[in-house]
């Protein structure tokens, strides 16, 4: 839709700078028409070389996006505007002078040479122009087209401050725990103890999540396994976990809280859902020049909708800001008693939009 | 008083335990770490009352408790669980939050030992549903525990049952037929094919065509009787 509204745009400014062009120049070519010369045969010289002027400008434009001239700084596009200005302005002449042997017949030479003075460099002239009218709109769409990209990352990131502590460290997870705890203050103080540390560097990394955008996967999967640690005191035998990262991949830069999320949703509709429990996965590896994780545990998906969607969608979002279309997360069905969470992600490196 | 805690966390259910020391009224029968466990502990047991976790895996606490014919006193207790929350407050339900306050521990259980205390308890017995005893319905996100003798009207809807007390009509999950017969005859009469009366809810009958009649209930309910229920209920209203 909106493609197609600029699309619209586009085509509608190439036909009004170009009519106005041939225009006014008809205008004042009819001035000096010679006696007995039909004004028809004008009127048809400049609407084909309007047409022309249209094609000519558009593969021209065509050429400027593939190679980007857009994205180049002034003191190399200024140089390459003026040559290809030139350049196009001398192609344009050609028809024209086509046109006007076959209308006004061959002993027009030495006229068109006159004119032709004229013609040469209002064309480069005209061409130029419509250059410059052409980065200009551009360079606009390029400064709001950032400026949303700014705001929109400054909304999610805020947004993830909150659910570092809304959603990420869930109260439904926080408050077992404690209840967990103030039963081992009794039974083992010093399982106490250690879990007091555990919930602790859970929160601190979570309120900390909206601050840095990305972190080392090792920092990221140190933080799950806390987290591991202190659902394993609630579902004691219940849950199960095996982590498998390769060496290459623990330096990599990966969302903050990203794994996080998905291990959380792996308890909450994976294990808490089984009466005897089951076993969650975590994989890392490189694969084809990305950054492969896996998140796997027991269980079926649920119908879709519900508080795991909105999770995902939220981390998909995140995904799309940071890396465009470099990343991606899916989940689905992994046999039949097992649901797998994969995230690509670009291998080394950090974000596009730091 | 004899107490079933129900819980999935070995933590949880021992925490409790503990806790529950300091009621020498409170006699702890069993633990239970799912709704199917709990489901025959208390047809086994039949405990007075139950430490009941909402979220368990499976079926939760409500699905549990729409299972039972005789729902015991339920103290619920959760950690923090949106649904159970929205559940509790429309509802009007009292709840344990987790990790539990010792003090809000002792005014929950003062509060059932006085309900306990007041109506004589009606001995167990699986095979009928005492009009003294309580079931557990849900509607969206309402629910209510309601004594068996404050249903006016229970209604055929599909498969199930539509109950009707004190402006309510939550949807049971049982079939009429089933009700009935687990039903205390002298209370509830069979009117016709789709409608069970409560017989202490007549406000009015008028004769109807066919020698059949027309009872009405308080809260506006018209019922009609077919001739041959007509002579049954006769038979047991003495009229």
């Amino acid at each position: 839709m909106i493609r197609n509204r600029k699309a619209l745009t586009y085509w509608l400014c190439q036909i009004l700078f170009w009519s106005a062009q041939s225009g006014f120049v008809l205008f004042f070519v009819l001035q000096y028409r010679p006696e007995g010369r039909a004004a028809w045969k004008y009127c048809v010289t400049f609407a084909l070389l309007a047409a022309f002027g249209i094609l000519c400008t558009h593969l021209y434009r065509n050429y400027i996006r593939r190679h980007d001239w857009l994205i180049l700084p002034a003191k190399k596009v200024i140089p390459r505007t003026i040559l290809a200005s030139a350049a196009i302005g001398v192609l344009m002449t050609i028809p024209e002078v086509g046109l006007w042997f076959l209308f006004f017949g061959k002993d027009v030479g030495q006229e068109v040479l006159v004119w032709l003075r004229y013609a040469l460099p209002g064309w480069s002239f005209d061409v130029f122009v419509w250059g410059a009218i052409y980065f200009r709109l551009k360079f606009n769409e390029r400064v709001r087209q950032l400026e949303l990209e700014k705001l929109q990352l400054a909304v999610v990131a805020k947004e993830a401050q909150l659910q570092g502590l809304v959603s990420q460290v869930n109260p439904h997870f926080l408050f077992n725990s404690l209840n967990s705890l103030r039963a081992l203050i009794v039974e083992d103080p010093a399982k106490a103890q250690a879990m007091v540390n555990g919930i602790s560097a859970l929160l601190r990394y979570s309120l900390q999540a909206g601050k840095t955008h990305t972190v080392p996967l090792e920092t990221e999967l140190e933080m799950v396994n806390t987290y591991l640690n202190l659902e394993g005191i609630r579902f004691e035998e219940r849950l199960s976990t095996h982590t498998d990262a390769a060496p290459d991949t623990l330096r990599n830069q990966v969302p903050t809280m990203l794994v996080q999320s998905l291990v959380e949703n792996s308890v909450k509709h994976g294990i808490e859902k089984l009466t005897n429990g089951g076993e969650i996965r975590i994989a890392s590896w490189l694969e084809n020049g990305s950054l492969k994780i896996r998140v796997t545990n027991s269980g079926q998906l649920a119908a879709p909708g519900g508080s795991m969607q909105i999770g995902l969608e939220n981390s998909r979002e995140r995904l799309r800001l940071l890396y465009g279309e470099q990343a991606s997360l899916v989940v689905r069905n992994d046999g039949a008693n097992s649901v797998a969470a994969e995230v690509t992600l670009p291998a080394d490196s950090g974000p596009i939009h730091p | 008083m004899k107490a079933l805690i129900i819980d999935d966390e070995r933590l949880a259910r021992n925490e409790l335990r503990r806790m529950l020391k300091n009621f020498p009224d409170i006699e702890i029968a069993g633990e239970a770490r799912n709704a199917d466990e709990a489901y025959d502990q208390i047809l086994r047991l039949h405990p007075d009352l139950i430490f009941l976790d909402i979220q368990m895996p499976k079926n939760d606490g409500f699905q549990l408790l729409e299972r039972l014919d005789h729902v015991p006193l339920v103290i619920f207790t959760t950690a923090f669980d949106n649904y159970a929350l929205k559940a509790f407050e429309v509802s009007a339900l009292d709840y344990l939050q987790k990790p539990i306050a010792p003090e809000r521990l002792a005014a929950a259980i003062a509060k059932v030992s006085w309900r306990l205390a007041s109506p004589p308890h009606p001995a167990p017995d699986s095979a009928h549903l005492d009009a003294s005893r309580q079931i557990f319905v849900r509607d969206g996100e309402r629910c209510w525990f309601v004594a068996v003798k404050n249903i006016v009207l229970m209604e055929s809807d599909g498969n199930y049952t539509r109950l009707h007390f004190e402006g309510n009509r939550p949807l049971l999950l049982r079939s009429l037929s089933d009700l009935q017969a687990r039903l205390d005859p002298a209370m509830f009469f069979r009117a016709n094919r789709a409608q069970i009366i409560n017989l202490n809810f007549i406000e009015s009958i008028s004769p109807w065509p066919n020698e059949g009649y027309l009872v009405k209930l308080k809260g506006g309910f018209q019922i009609e009787m077919s001739r041959r229920q007509a002579q049954k209920f006769q038979a047991i209203a003495k009229l």
